[in-house]
């Protein structure tokens, strides 16, 4: 396995690979076992194993939990995925799914959805996800110059989203009495979600990780510069097309079943890159452990901390992964 | 080591492809118990038991109309905006969380038989669960005076007391015709009512519940030649030019919080911002911050109280 002049933190970065995962089944354990509702451990095997005696115990493990958790994992690696890819493209560090409009035009969608026709909500994940892929391709028609520069893809989208956020301020103040009722979309969450938003959420997962395994060594090198990939033999304007769209929609597909979660896209990949290190093949996945652990341990203490009242899932990973990764930022991580 | 990477990543795969499967079956609920059919106010037909006995009201109105109509709940919102002698009575009762975002697990855990909501949007998030579950839920709306009549009378049924709903809407009754015999034959006041926080005011149309209320004691809501831009608006931004130039006799202030600062905020602008300083209202001193616990919340079965006291406000005693 040792070739020579082998990477030395590769055993390091092997670790947190394996660690990485080992972690992110932890707390999907942890998340399925822990509720607002104690249910045994045996139960909770019973309802997985779907027997005929459907109580209560096992709505509430196989109809609410589980895919509460599974949503909240596959949104954390989505989202994780595209602010990898972003930032990775862009070269810009503050780059987050924001940033392609995806944030803004789902808002502004699930927003006219949820004020104007409250009745019609279960529509919202198909409309928030046809509104993201709106914006993102107004973004890309406006800087679309033989191409896609970074600069003016960062401005056109910085002026998309203050054009959808701007849509929806006037629906806030023209409908200041329903404002409400778009509050919980907007903070980003996970209550209510079944396996109908597991379904509407996986395809695109698993087209982002097969995305992101097959894009890995081109995202690295793009890290390099333009000039120098393009000396490399890269397709320089083709391979970041591809990945931008592949970060849309990614983003788009987790915006549209969890609200404005913010955050995960942007501090997730810097984490990563502080834990592993900047090469592509294994921050990638690394990040994406990394999201979901950080959503489904925060979405877990969000339903447990003050039960039965739950805490805007948003809120709670500001407060614990912000802290966390200030931490690293200060103290760095030294590898051997 | 990228081999393994490929080799977790197409095990996990496999296991979600595995869930996706799992998660198509769905559990066919035995639908025998459930045999009366209702609409509810976003328009879903639901059936639901004929004389449900474990109920849970989602928010304070439908908890108080239930109540009403003689019912009792299960399980009840973490809410305190009811009155003393409600929230006495409900002391024991399990909460299922805020009315914004109520604890799915344990409202499944309290084995319901029926649902009360909100046409809100966080409640129809609750919609796929509660279905998959087999718990019929109704969300209602309660968007002007006869829709809480209705539903009082609506709940008497479920509860199977018609005769305490009856009992219920009669008081109510009795209470807004008195008003309205008050305010009968006296000169109209154009009023305006606010509808704010302190950065910010808006003025209720007469779609909106107070508004409603205004309109049916006679009085002309100064709102009432705004077009809006859509029908489902009940308030709109406050325009100080268009309140000036409409001069009402009466401004009724509406608060988003119980909280004073906000009157007295409010008071003191309109004392010494000179556009207001002079309009008749204000120089009359007819500004009246109206209770948080009747107009800013649904009044529910207050609703008569609140009816009383706006007759009070726009036709005091004295002035003809």
């Amino acid at each position: 396995m040792k070739a020579i002049g082998a990477d030395p933190r590769s055993a390091f970065r092997n670790w947190m690979v394996v660690g990485g995962a080992m972690l992110l089944l932890l707390s999907i354990l942890l998340g399925i076992s822990t509720g607002a509702v104690q249910v045994g451990i045996g139960e909770i095997l019973d309802s997985l194993r779907w027997t005929q005696l459907a109580g209560e115990n096992q709505q509430i493990i196989y109809n609410i939990r589980i895919p509460r958790v599974m949503v909240g994992a596959l949104v954390g690696i989505n989202l994780a995925l595209a602010g990898v890819i972003l930032q990775g493209v862009l070269r810009n560090p503050l780059a987050d799914p924001g940033i392609v409009g995806v944030t803004s035009g789902a808002g502004l969608a699930a927003m006219v959805v949820l004020i104007l026709w409250p009745e019609r909500t279960f529509i919202v994940p198909v409309v928030a996800f046809a509104g993201a892929l709106a914006a993102t391709g107004l973004v890309f028609l406006l800087s679309w110059q033989n191409g896609i520069h970074p600069l003016r893809l960062i401005l056109a989208g910085v002026a998309v989203s203050a054009f959808f956020g701007g849509g929806m301020s006037a629906l806030m103040v023209f409908h200041s009495d329903k404002v409400q009722g778009t509050v919980n979309w907007l903070a980003g969450g996970f209550q209510g979600r079944s396996w109908d938003h597991v379904r509407m959420i996986m395809p695109y997962t698993l087209l982002g990780l097969a995305g992101a395994l097959y894009g890995s060594r081109y995202l690295t090198i793009l890290n390099l510069g333009d000039d120098a990939a393009k000396g490399l033999g890269v397709p320089v304007e083709r391979v970041r097309f591809f990945f931008i769209i592949l970060a849309a929609l990614l983003a788009a597909s987790a915006v549209s079943v969890a609200g404005l979660l913010g955050f995960v896209g942007l501090i997730v990949p810097h984490l990563t890159r502080l834990l592993v290190g900047v090469d592509s093949e294994y921050m990638l996945p690394c990040a994406a452990a990394f999201g979901a652990i950080l959503v489904v341990v925060a979405d877990t203490a969000a339903r447990v901390i003050f039960r039965p009242v739950e805490i805007p899932v948003g809120v709670l990973m500001a407060f614990l992964g912000a802290p966390f990764f200030l931490h690293l930022l200060r103290k760095g991580v030294r590898h051997k | 080591m990228i081999k393994l990477t490929k080799w977790l990543m197409l095990v996990l795969l496999i296991m979600s492809l595995a869930f996706l499967f799992a998660g198509g079956k769905q559990e066919k609920k035995d639908a025998g118990v459930l045999k009366r059919e209702m609409q509810d106010f976003s328009g879903r037909h639901v059936l639901v038991p004929e004389q449900p006995q474990r109920v849970i009201a989602l928010n304070a109105s439908n908890l108080d109309l239930y109540y009403a109509a003689g019912g009792t709940v299960i399980g009840r919102p973490t809410t305190v905006a009811l009155s003393a002698e409600l929230l006495e009575k409900i002391k024991e009762i399990p909460q299922v969380g805020e009315t914004s975002s109520p604890n799915l697990e344990n409202l499944v855990a309290l084995k319901p038989d029926l649902v009360l909501g909100v046409d809100v949007a966080f409640h129809h998030a609750l919609l796929p669960v509660l279905e998959k579950a087999g718990i019929p839920i109704l969300l209602q709306a309660l968007p002007d005076y006869p829709s809480v009549l209705r539903t009082i009378t609506s709940y008497g049924t479920l509860t199977g007391n018609q005769d305490k709903a009856a009992e219920s809407v009669a008081r109510i009754e009795k209470q807004v015709q008195q008003a309205k015999k008050w305010c009968e034959g006296k000169p109209p006041v154009r009023v305006l009512v606010i509808w704010g926080s302190p950065e910010s005011f808006s003025m209720a149309l007469p779609t909106s519940f107070t508004g409603n209320l205004v309109a049916m004691l006679g009085a002309t809501n100064i709102s009432e030649s705004q077009t809006p831009v859509t029908a489902k608006m009940s308030v709109v931004p406050l325009s100080l030019e268009y309140v000036a130039k409409e001069n009402p006799d009466v401004i009724l202030l509406i608060t988003h919080g119980a909280d004073e600062r906000v009157n007295e905020k409010f008071k003191k602008e309109l004392a010494t911002h000179p556009a207001w300083k002079n309009m008749g209202a204000v120089k009359n001193q007819r500004v009246h911050k109206l209770p948080y616990s009747l107009f800013a919340v649904n009044p529910g079965t207050q609703v008569g109280t609140a009816v009383e006291l706006l007759a009070s406000l726009l036709y005091p005693e004295g002035k003809s």
